[in-house]
Parts: C-alpha cells; structure tokens; sequence
C-alpha cells in the first residue's frame, strides 16, 4: 500500500475535522444548557419537549384560574357569611318576639328586623371587581333592588347563571353561588321521562302529578304539582299547577319544548333556550314567586319515575318584609314564618358548606398541580438539560484529543525525504 | 560492436533518463494538484544485435510514459456522489426549514399556539373584561405574525431552490461543454496513437464534479472518449452536446420544476445529485409542509369561529354571528376587523350576559380537541415538526456515511493515483544516476575513438 503525502494530508484533515465537530458540538450544549437546540438534534426527545412545555403552561393557567376563583370565591363566602349573622339575628329577634306581650316592643323589632333586611339586601349585592357575587352571568347587573316604598325587593331575572373555570385539562368547576338558589325558593324536578313512550301522542309521564309543598312570604300553603306531556319524540311540555288546600287551582301554567338528546338523554333545551335554565313563576294573587328547575331531568328508557326537592319553601326577602310590615301592624309572625326563617338559616348554612367545599376541592387541585408541575419540570429537565459535569468532562477529553492530534501532524506530516537529501 | 554503437546507446540512454526525468518533475510540480494521476515511465531494452552465435543488447528505449489510474475506484466514487450529494443537499435545505420554526423554545409555534388557547382561558375567567380581551387579540397577533413568516421562509426557500437548479443547470450545461472540447482533443491525441493523460485527467475531474450535480452513465469508447447520458437522455460524447434548462409548469395548482432538454422536448428523469434533491423539495416536499400548515390553520380558524359566531358580544344590545377569523389564505390569517377596532367584538359569552363565560371556555378546549385522527391541533403541529426532524436527521446521517466513504476512497484514490514526494525523490536519484552513468559511457567512448584516431 502506497502512502503518499496527500493521503496522508487528506486522512489527517478528516479525523481532525470529525474532532472539531464533535467540539462543536459538546460547545453548543454547553453554551445553551440544552441537549435539544434543535428538532434534529434529538426528535423524540425535542416531540417531548413541545409536549411537557404545554402541559406545564396548561398547569400554570389552571392555578391561575384557581387563585382567581379563590378570590371570588372567598368574596362570596364572607358575604353569605354576613347574610347567615343577619338571619340568625333575625331568629333571635323572633324567638323573643313570641314571647313578647307590648305592642310597642313589637314595633321596636320591626325596626330592628327592618335593619337586618337592609344588611341582608347590601350583603346580597355585594360586589367583587365591579361584579355581582350573587347575580349568576348578568354580574353587571344589580340582582336585588327594593322597589320605590321600600315594600319589596324585586329580583332580577337570569341571576341563575353559573360560573365556571377550568381547572383541569377534563374538568370545570363551579365558583359562583347564584342569587337564585340562595335567595328564591327553587323547586327542583328530579328523575328521568320514558323515551320508549311512543304514542300517539299527546300523552302524559308520570301518571298521576308530582306535589310539593309551598308557602307565600304569609306563610300560607299551596301545593305544586307538575306533571310532563310528551308531544313528539324527545320532546315534552311541563304543566304545572298551584292549588291551595282546599284544594282548588288557584293558576297554572306550562313550560314548552323541553328537547332532549336522544343519543346522552340530557336535556338540552327549554323553549328554544340553550343551555337549558330553570324558570321562574310568580303569581301575584297568592304572592308566590318560586323557580321551577327541570334541567337535571333525563330522559331514559325505562317506566317515568320523578320527585321534586326543594331548597326553601320561599323566597327570604319577601318573608322578612311580610315578618316587618305585619309587626309594624302588631301582628306576630306565624309558626310557619318561623319555621321558614329557621330553614332558611339551615340552607344557608349549608350553601356555605358548599361553598366551603368548593374551596377544599380547589385547594385540593391546587396541591394536585404543584405537584404535577414539579414531575413535569423534572421530567422536562431530564429530557432537556445537560448533565454539566458530564459535558466538561467531554470537552476536556476532546480537547486533549486536539492537541494530540495537532502534535502528532506537526510531527508527521512536514516530514519528507527532501529534508535529508 | 563499433564505437559509434556505444556512442548511440549511450547517447540514446541519455535522452531516455532525461524524459524519465522531465516525468518525474512533472509528477513533483503536480504533488498537490487533486485532479492529477501520477505518471509512470516504462522502460525497454531496445532489440538485440545479433553477431553469429552472440547476442549483444542495444541499450533502452522509452516505452511508455502512463497514467496511474484505478478506473473501479473512480466509478465507485460517482456512483457515491450522486447519493451523497443528494442526502446532503436535502439535509442543508430540511435544516434551512427546521430553523424557521424556532422550536423547541419560546419562539416557537407551539408555545404561540398554546398562548393563544391560554389566552381563551383567561377571558373565561373575567368575561367582560376588555384588557383580557386585547390580550386575546395580542396572543393571537404573535401566532399569526409567526405563521405568515414560517410560509413566507417556504416561498423564499422555494425561490431559492428555484434558482438553485437553474445555476446547476447551467453548471451541468457548462461541464458537459468541456467534456465535449476535452474528448475532441483527446480522441484526436488517441487517434493517431498519443497518451493524453493530462487531458484525461482533467475530463476525470469534470466528470466527477458532474456526477455530484445529477445522476450520470458513463461509457468509454477505444479511443478514450467519454459517452454520457443523464438520465436516459443522451448528454454528450465527441461529436455533440446536449444542453438542458428548468423548466417550470403549473400541474394541480401547484408549480413545479423538471429538468428538461434545451429544446424543451424532453423531460430528464432525475434521480441522484444535488438536482434530485432541489427538485424533490421544490415539487414535493415543501408543498406538502405548506399544506399541512394550511390545514391546521383552516382547521383552527374554522373551529374557532364556529363557537365565536354562535355567541354574542359584549355590546349593548349584544351582536351575534361575528367571526373572529375573517379570512386564511398564503399563511396569512386574519382576525376581524371589527375585533381589532373594538374589542367588544370576542365573543366569550354563549348568552347575552357579561358572566356567561362558555364560549371563551370552549375555545379554549379546542386546545386538547381530537380530530377524526385522533390528533389535536398541538398533536398536528408536533408530527410537523417531527417529520421534518427525522427526515433531516435520515438524511443527514446518510450523507455521513456516504460522505465517510467517499473519503476512504478519495484516500484510497491518492494512495494509488496520488504523487509521492518521497518515491519521486528516490526516482530522481535513480534517473540521475542513470544519466551520469550514460554521460560516462559517452566519455568512455569519446576516449576509445580519440585512441583509434591517434593510431592513425
């Protein structure tokens, strides 16, 4: 084998360009800090990059959202918390009304009843950067307002709205309490309508109506019955009637075109409306304002089975303001009244426990995420980062390797015959 | 045997050991030139003289001054170059493209993506805010600023490769012209039965540097002459040349570039060299990116304005059917006027209430919404970017390993082929101390004349 001084020339300048490359490299990674600066350097790994990154920017908004719900929240939570004080001002007022003999002193507690209303009122509309806590998704809007003599409070419409964050990659949560299930008497129908019905329609599920009981802020009784009426397939009305206990009906109504998905069976619409809403009745003649909610309603194939669940069995403002305007006539509440007052409390107080454990399921995600973010940087950090030490190590050794090589060409490649002829 | 013989073989050894070595200083003048094959001297013993019985030598003649070449090794070397040449070119233009997608980093199209989606989240929080809202137009400005200058780094890309070919082209036009000039001379030295090493070397290195630019056949003839075809087209031999240009058509919507014959009638099935590579790229390649760029941003302005027009705005009274994207085409995807004038116009709310917040949480969610593949739009973007990686990756380690072994051959080419200082030095010695001995021999002879003379 001939070895001439270009082969040598040529052999030389290759290894070495190969060591200065791999120089180059270990230099790159070490400038960066990166093992990946670009795709090519490492595809899976750089597809995993791109992955970890969006999950950890998804873990930061999802805290985010947390902190801000958390205000809100905790907003919302002191202004029930101001609401529940009043009301149970306001038991301790009646409890020494009912054994108060002067009328005078009845008229005191009116005024001092008249001073809790007020409090209740300002807690209602309370507000948390220039938002409604407690007016659902028209937070801009004002929920709660007393008419001109101060003689009602009249409740805004679509206070029922809820508010929901993203907190997961799967899941929402609910940071609002809404004015309607705190303050109005909501009459919830449960249970699911037989799909397998199929006419000739109309007909009617169940076979005989739903009742619940209701009271007006008098605390006088009514029943409520609701019964559904398929029209066409996945579609009803929902007829309701309110009838006092004699018993005969004193008004009635329907709620049109509740529609169904007929894949899930959810409900998916009320009267056009998407999604669907509960519905407010109110009736001046009985002074009965309450809220019909059918949407948890499902519609499944099997025999209809339904129940009501109600919240309270009236609306807190109009009951107080009755309490009030009667003890100004010296007219004691009745037990009813009471006892309402009294289940008011008892739903507050259990509003507020909901509300305490929506922020224990927050706190929880919360945890849940650092923790998922500090596994997440890890594994980013493994993925990503160069092992320091390790690379210095490697640049050492490639530039000794360097020198070797400038050394043994200085010695090699100026040689020839010509130097000793 | 007379004196005047051994004046001729001494004088005839003379000039022989003067053009060994005349070769020998054109092998040392040439040690570093890389397209030159060393050449060797063969010597012969000229016919003997016969007297009687006895046969008596009549000194050495000039044989053959040849070229020392290992012709495998220089076809090897071609075929190689065509495949390394294509892997490499491929490789440089793939890294071109990897760079204009800035990842994985904050620049990258995948953080803006994200930032977009987040920037839904956000508002869905707050949905009547109008800083939140600006910071979805802001979010989504930088996202559609980094979309048009990827597109816009692929038409300049294209335009590049464009160009690219058609100075390959006419570099290829170029070398086959000086093969044309170099098999002329070169046919006309072989013809009449003369070595055209020189000549031959410098079609070799031609050829060579041809090989690197498109696939080629070559063929030699008795006479040295060099036949090559591209493709199966004919490109040149001794009597013509052909010549070739890009030509650009308009096939699906889409241009694209062939090599074609000069007169247009032909065209040229490229399949290795740099010209395999631009056109690959330019026709196929390229395209393909841009048009999985377009489909993920018709993909996201479709699906975002499907939920924002359902929606209303924050006007009072509240506007519906109002898209946040009003148009995408070439790269560039615009959000609506309306939307940057007034940023009322986002739509978070499925509902006319300030709090109703399921739009902007919906839009957000089509940040992990799956396609019928199963993919979402980051999955998308992410097997983009992978695809471009791994090809690059491939291509690029292809084009160092054919790129190792053209070099083993390059070094096995000099070690044959190549001038040794050390063995033209050792020639020279001998060629010298071959002409001193002969100029000797004539001194010797010049002697026993001068003594025949004296006798007289």
């Amino acid at each position: 084998m001939r070895v001439t001084d270009r082969s040598l020339q040529e052999s030389y300048l290759i290894n070495y360009q190969a060591t200065k490359l791999r120089l180059k490299n270990i230099q790159d990674q070490i400038t960066s800090q990166s093992k990946i600066n670009k795709p090519s350097d490492n595809p899976l790994g750089n597809s995993k990059v791109m992955r970890l990154n969006s999950q950890i920017e998804s873990i930061a908004m999802y805290k985010s959202n947390i902190d801000s719900s958390q205000a809100i929240l905790g907003t919302t939570l002191s202004a029930m918390g101001g609401i529940q004080k009043s009301v149970e001002d306001v038991m301790l007022k009646l409890t020494s009304i009912q054994n108060a003999t002067a009328d005078p002193v009845l008229s005191d507690f009116a005024n001092q009843i008249d001073q809790l209303i007020n409090t209740i009122y300002d807690y209602s509309n309370f507000e948390y950067d220039g938002n409604y806590v407690f007016a659902g998704t028209d937070y801009k809007n004002k929920p709660f307002e007393f008419n001109a003599g101060n003689t009602e409070v009249n409740i805004k419409n679509n206070i029922n709205g809820e508010r929901k964050v993203a907190i997961s990659t799967t899941s929402t949560q609910k940071i609002n309490i809404t004015g309607e299930e705190l303050f109005q008497s909501v009459i919830k129908s449960i249970g699911n309508l037989d799909a397998t019905d199929a006419g000739p329609f109309p007909t009617t599920q169940p076979a005989a109506p739903v009742v619940s009981t209701i009271y007006n802020s008098s605390g006088t009784e009514y029943a409520l019955s609701v019964q559904y009426q398929k029209t066409a397939a996945n579609t009803y009305t929902l007829n309701y009637s309110v009838s006092d206990t004699t018993p005969a009906v004193v008004f009635n109504g329907t709620i049109n075109n509740l529609v169904f998905n007929t894949t899930t069976g959810i409900l998916e619409s009320i009267d056009g409306n998407s999604p669907p809403k509960s519905v407010r009745i109110t009736n001046a003649g009985t002074d009965l304002d309450f809220v019909i909610d059918p949407t948890k309603m499902v519609e499944t194939n099997s025999a209809a089975s339904i129940t009501t669940d109600k919240n309270q069995d009236s609306d807190i403002f109009s009951l107080l303001l009755n309490i009030r305007d009667n003890l100004k006539n010296s007219i004691r509440p009745s037990e009813q009244q009471v006892a309402m007052v009294n289940n008011f409390n008892k739903h507050i107080i259990g509003k507020l426990s909901e509300g305490g454990n929506i922020q224990n399921r927050l706190q929880t995600t919360s945890t849940l995420l650092e923790n998922q973010d500090y596994e997440l940087l890890d594994l980013l950090s493994k993925e990503k980062d160069i092992d320091m030490a390790k690379k210095i190590i490697e640049l050492q050794t490639e530039e000794f390797n360097l020198n070797t090589v400038y050394r043994v060409s200085s010695m090699i490649l100026p040689k020839s015959l010509l130097d000793y002829i | 045997m007379s004196v005047t013989k051994l004046l001729n073989i001494s004088s005839r050894s003379l000039q022989v050991y003067q053009n060994a070595l005349t070769v020998t200083s054109h092998n040392i003048a040439n040690v570093n030139n890389e397209k030159y094959s060393r050449q060797r001297v063969s010597l012969t013993a000229d016919a003997p003289d016969r007297i009687g019985n006895i046969t008596i030598g009549s000194g050495v003649s000039l044989k053959d001054v040849s070229r020392v070449k290992n012709n495998l090794l220089d076809k090897q070397i071609i075929a190689y170059n065509k495949q390394n040449s294509y892997t490499s070119e491929r490789s440089q233009i793939l890294s071109t493209i990897e760079s204009l997608y800035s990842e994985p980093g904050p620049a990258g199209m995948n953080n803006l993506l994200n930032d977009f989606f987040d920037s839904w989240d956000k508002l869905a929080v707050d949905p009547s805010s109008i800083p939140l809202r600006q910071n979805v137009i802001n979010a989504s400005n930088k996202f559609n600023t980094k979309l048009e200058s990827i597109y816009d780094g692929y038409n300049r890309i294209r335009s590049d490769i464009k160009s690219d070919a058609k100075e390959t082209v006419n570099n290829i036009n170029n070398s086959l012209e000086q093969i044309y000039n170099l098999n002329q001379q070169i046919f006309n030295a072989t013809a009449v039965g003369r070595k055209a090493s020189d000549l031959l070397d410098e079609r070799d290195s031609v050829i060579n540097e041809l090989s690197k630019l498109v696939n080629i056949n070559v063929s030699y003839d008795e006479y040295e002459v060099a036949n090559i075809s591209i493709g199966n087209s004919f490109a040149v031999d001794r009597k013509y040349f052909n010549s070739y240009k890009i030509d650009e058509r308009n096939i699906d919507g889409e241009n694209r570039i062939f090599m074609q014959t000069a007169d247009g009638l032909v065209d040229v099935p490229v399949y290795g060299g740099k010209m395999q590579a631009s056109i690959e790229m330019f026709n196929n390649v390229l395209p393909t990116h841009q048009s999985q760029l377009d489909a993920m941003a018709n993909s996201l302005m479709t699906e975002v304005n499907n939920l924002h027009n359902a929606g209303y705005t924050s006007h009072n009274p509240p506007l519906t059917n109002v898209d946040f994207f009003s148009s995408y085409g070439q790269g560039v995807l615009r959000i609506n006027n309306q939307i940057l004038e007034d940023p009322k116009f986002i739509v978070a709310s499925a509902e006319a209430f300030a709090g109703e917040n399921s739009v902007a949480l919906n839009i957000s969610k089509l940040k992990n919404q799956k396609d019928s593949g199963g993919l979402t739009i980051g999955d998308n973007y992410s097997k983009l970017i992978s695809d471009i990686a791994n090809d690059k990756l491939l291509h690029s380690q292809k084009s160092e390993s054919f790129q190792m072994v053209i070099n083993q051959m390059n070094i096995q080419k000099t070690e044959y082929s190549g001038v040794s200082v050390d063995e033209e030095m050792v020639n020279m010695l001998k060629y010298q101390r071959s002409f001193d001995a002969s100029a000797r021999l004539i001194k010797v002879a010049d002697d026993l004349l001068q003594t025949i003379i004296n006798l007289v």
